[in-house]
């Protein structure tokens, strides 16, 4: 099968987790929800679109990093709050009734650089290349402050691994492919949505966060050029 | 009927690590029926729970705190420990404020809760007290006054008082019985309220899934949502579903929230500040924080997620750190948790080992290296993920302080290798230091504080020349760790190289001559030594070598090569060539023999 391969490298990162509001946790990787929410804005599109992911990578060091944060006080509030720093003379001022502040500690990861296969029909594939080679906007992974450089977009062609082959990066693998011996942190990742009452009821993937250096398990899959894939479906 | 509790996010983790001390204590204990015994029992990927054992939970609950924090044992031994001070004459005085002190502030609580006891008596026998010749006096006093505190009645009403204010504070907002309304309450009516907020919500709830899933017709449904009218969210659904058939109605329970938590469970209710205040914040003041701003459940979490946090507190260590150094610090309580990927029954094993060292005042350096042990017998991979979370949170400022602590396979090794290494160093630079390596951080800036605090107070310690030598053997075990010992010999050197130029100083003395002021040999070292430690701070190697050059030559001794480490960093890097150096400077002569025991 053919897939997308994204080699991507951000200085910082927060995956932010579901119920960490007051500190910021993140998750080592970013879940499946959140790359796919990147590669749906690159499309932009405005309805689901059926693909696979594998995501790898790795990071340097964990950092915190303390935030001032806006808090809406009401739904619909008359000023709201942009980033002023460097716009020199200008004065921000918001009812304190409407909006207040808080600091907030953000667990950030430090110099990540991702390995990501996208799998999904050909025509999709080749608008996100298209996306990529003609975007106007910054492109972000998890937060929109957390800028992401794409060091490189391929179609690859992806085959299942028939040999031992160890893991060149940490990795989340879904659980069926993992057996009993591979260590692993258990995760349940968001994966996709829908929304009953308002709320996001989320579609979650069970995977195991696996280190580097692991023997990759049977029914993995490697790419042309020997990089191994776990995808999540 | 039997649920499953799954482990997951750590606040999840915690709780089931709480609530299974807490049936374990009151099973122990006879507050918990014995034809329960099998009600909790522990699987690799959490807890199974009879859902008849709840009601008997709360008691539990409140007497595991209760015993955990008493303020009988904690006050006795306060004052056990100021009268041992007190028996010596010279600090008799310290003693005997501290123990009035004590005294006087739970006498006074005792007072306003039980007026007929014996305080005002008590208050003027120990204020006769005042000369070291009345010291059985004083230690009637204080026998007097522990047998008072420890009387059933008078230990429950301050413990709960002071668990509430000190403990679950930092979990919870006013939820329940810890609502200022709520705090004349005595023990039964915490436990009614316990009872009324938290277990009878998970039994109904548990019970209209169990009625729903096995209904056939619409009216029992209805029948049920009838009998238990009074329960809020019931009686919503009720108005909702009085006309309705069974297909439909189990058409719009699938629009019904799902818990967020425990899936599989219905959610009625929200995670936000109140329900766990550490990372939660509220919905009304904080739309933006959910999605498409929503306001009335935008994270739902059932019931019985609900009451699994609430016995969050009883499973994490609770204890005091003192954060910063000398006179810019502050006591913080924190909460610690050990989390690691491993069964339940190992994660639980290794947080009764943290709260039990924990306990000890054990250092944190210590509890790592004691906890790692334990853990390196098995592949290496579980030490690398293994780690330490630990926050410290007040409702009130809405502040949290979270750390987590990852411990990677270097300093696993570390920890392995070199136990107890550490000891030499003083205990706040110890913990300093140590949640700096754990964090990833470079330690150095503690070893520059530590020098400072040793120049400015005139310490002579080994202390500084531990922290550079174990500062150096983690960041040549995250290199991989060759070599070893030649660093080590390394950094000695550089030590001796201080210890040297400090005995030449000190031997060429300062010129005795009466027009002329010199300044003793020992300021003078002071003062090379802050330059030294200002330059090595800065990262101003010129400046540290000039200075280096110039003190060697003074002394007339010869410059040994490792200081070109300062400029290329081959062997050491330059703040372990510097820090190296000034604490020899600052050590004074025989200690030889103590760096011997301590290599």
């Amino acid at each position: 099968m053919k897939a997308l391969r994204l080699k991507l490298f951000q200085e910082t990162a927060c995956y932010k987790k579901p119920f960490a509001s007051k500190v910021a946790e993140t998750y080592p990787l970013p879940p499946y929800s959140t790359v796919k929410g990147m590669i749906h804005a690159l499309l932009r599109a405005d309805r689901f679109i059926p693909m696979r992911l594998s995501v790898q990578g790795e990071y340097e060091a964990k950092l915190l990093d303390y935030q001032r944060h806006y808090f809406f006080k009401k739904r619909d509030v008359a000023a709201f709050p942009l980033i002023l720093d460097g716009i020199q003379d200008e004065s921000f001022s918001y009812d304190a009734n409407e909006i207040t502040t808080m600091p907030i500690y953000t667990h950030l990861l430090y110099r990540v650089d991702l390995l990501i296969h996208v799998e999904a029909e050909k025509e999709v594939l080749e608008r996100v290349i298209h996306a990529i080679e003609t975007g106007e906007n910054h492109y972000s992974l998890g937060r929109w402050e957390d800028l992401v450089r794409i060091d490189e977009y391929k179609i690859v062609q992806v085959d299942e691994l028939d040999e031992e082959k160890d893991l060149r990066y940490y990795a989340y693998i879904p659980h069926h492919l993992l057996d009993i011996d591979i260590k692993h942190i258990p995760y349940e990742l968001p994966w996709k949505y829908e929304v009953v009452n308002g709320v996001r009821k989320w579609e979650k993937v069970n995977v195991g966060y696996v280190r580097k250096g692991t023997t990759a398990p049977e029914g993995a899959c490697i790419d042309e050029d020997g990089e191994l894939v776990f995808f999540h479906l | 009927m039997k649920i499953e509790l799954r482990m997951g996010e750590w606040m999840v983790t915690m709780g089931l690590v709480g609530l299974y001390r807490v049936f374990e204590y009151g099973l122990r204990k006879g507050i918990i029926d014995p034809q329960h015994r099998q009600s909790v029992s522990i699987h690799p990927q959490g807890l199974e729970l009879e859902t008849e054992v709840l009601p008997q939970l709360p008691r539990a609950y409140f007497l595991y705190l209760i015993d955990e924090y008493s303020v009988a044992k904690r006050d006795g031994e306060r004052l056990r420990h100021y009268l041992g001070q007190a028996k010596k004459e010279n600090s008799f005085s310290t003693a005997l404020s501290s123990i009035k002190k004590t005294i006087t502030d739970a006498g006074k609580k005792i007072q306003k809760y039980f007026p007929d006891e014996p305080v005002e008596q008590l208050f003027e026998t120990l204020k006769s007290v005042k000369k070291p010749e009345q010291l059985e006096q004083l230690e009637q006093c204080i026998a007097e006054f522990q047998q008072l505190l420890s009387k059933e009645a008078i230990n429950e009403k301050l413990t709960l008082n002071y668990f509430k204010a000190a403990v679950l504070k930092s979990f919870f907002g006013q939820v329940s019985f810890l609502n200022v309304s709520n705090n004349n309450l005595d023990l039964e009516g915490h436990i009614e309220r316990f009872q009324a907020d938290y277990i009878i919500p998970v039994q109904y709830d548990l019970q209209f899934e169990h009625v729903f899933r096995s209904a056939s017709t619409e009216n029992e449904v209805l029948h049920f949502l009838d009998e238990h009218a009074e329960y809020g969210p019931f009686k919503a659904l009720k108005r909702a579903w009085r006309k309705k058939k069974l297909p439909q109605m189990r058409e719009e329970m699938s629009a019904l929230y799902e818990c967020m938590l425990f899936s599989g469970h219905v959610a009625f209710y929200n995670f936000e500040e109140m329900i766990f205040s550490p990372i939660g914040v509220s919905t009304s003041n904080a739309f933006n924080f959910n999605w498409n701003l929503q306001d009335k459940q935008p994270k739902p979490i059932s019931s019985l997620a609900k009451l699994v946090l609430f016995f969050a507190p009883a499973g994490a260590a609770i204890y005091l750190k003192k954060e910063g150094f000398q006179e810019q610090n502050e006591y913080r309580m924190y909460a610690g948790f050990v989390q690691s990927d491993a069964a339940f029954s190992e994660i639980l094993q290794k947080n009764n080992h943290l709260k039990q060292m924990k306990q000890q005042k054990d250092p944190f350096d210590r509890i790592v290296s004691k906890l790692v042990q334990s853990v390196t017998k098995e592949a290496n991979y579980v030490v690398d993920h293994l780690f330490f979370l630990e926050f410290s949170s007040d409702y009130d400022s809405k502040k949290t302080h979270l750390h987590y602590y990852h411990l990677p396979l270097y300093l696993a090794r570390y920890f392995v290798e070199y136990p107890g290494k550490l000891d030499y160093v003083h205990y706040d630079y110890r913990e300093q230091f140590i949640q700096d390596v754990l964090r990833g951080v470079d330690p150095a800036r503690v070893i520059y504080q530590y020098l400072r605090d040793c120049i400015e107070n005139g310490r002579s310690h080994i202390g500084p020349y531990i922290a550079v030598r174990e500062r150096s053997r983690i960041i040549q075990l995250k290199r991989g760790g060759k070599e070893m010992e030649k660093t080590d010999k390394r950094v000695y050197a550089l030590y001796r190289c201080g210890q040297e130029i400090r005995k030449a100083l000190e031997q060429a003395g300062s010129p005795k001559t009466a027009d002329h002021y010199s300044a003793s040999p020992s300021k003078k070292i002071i003062a090379i030594a802050y330059r030294l430690l200002n330059a090595a701070k800065a990262g101003d190697r010129k400046s540290f070598l000039d200075t280096l050059f110039r003190l060697h030559m003074s002394a007339d001794q010869p410059i040994s090569p490792l200081f070109l480490n300062a400029l290329h960093e081959r062997d050491l890097d330059f703040p372990a060539v510097a820090n190296a150096f000034i604490a020899g400077l600052l050590s004074q002569g025989g200690q030889g023999e103590q760096e011997e025991v301590v290599s």
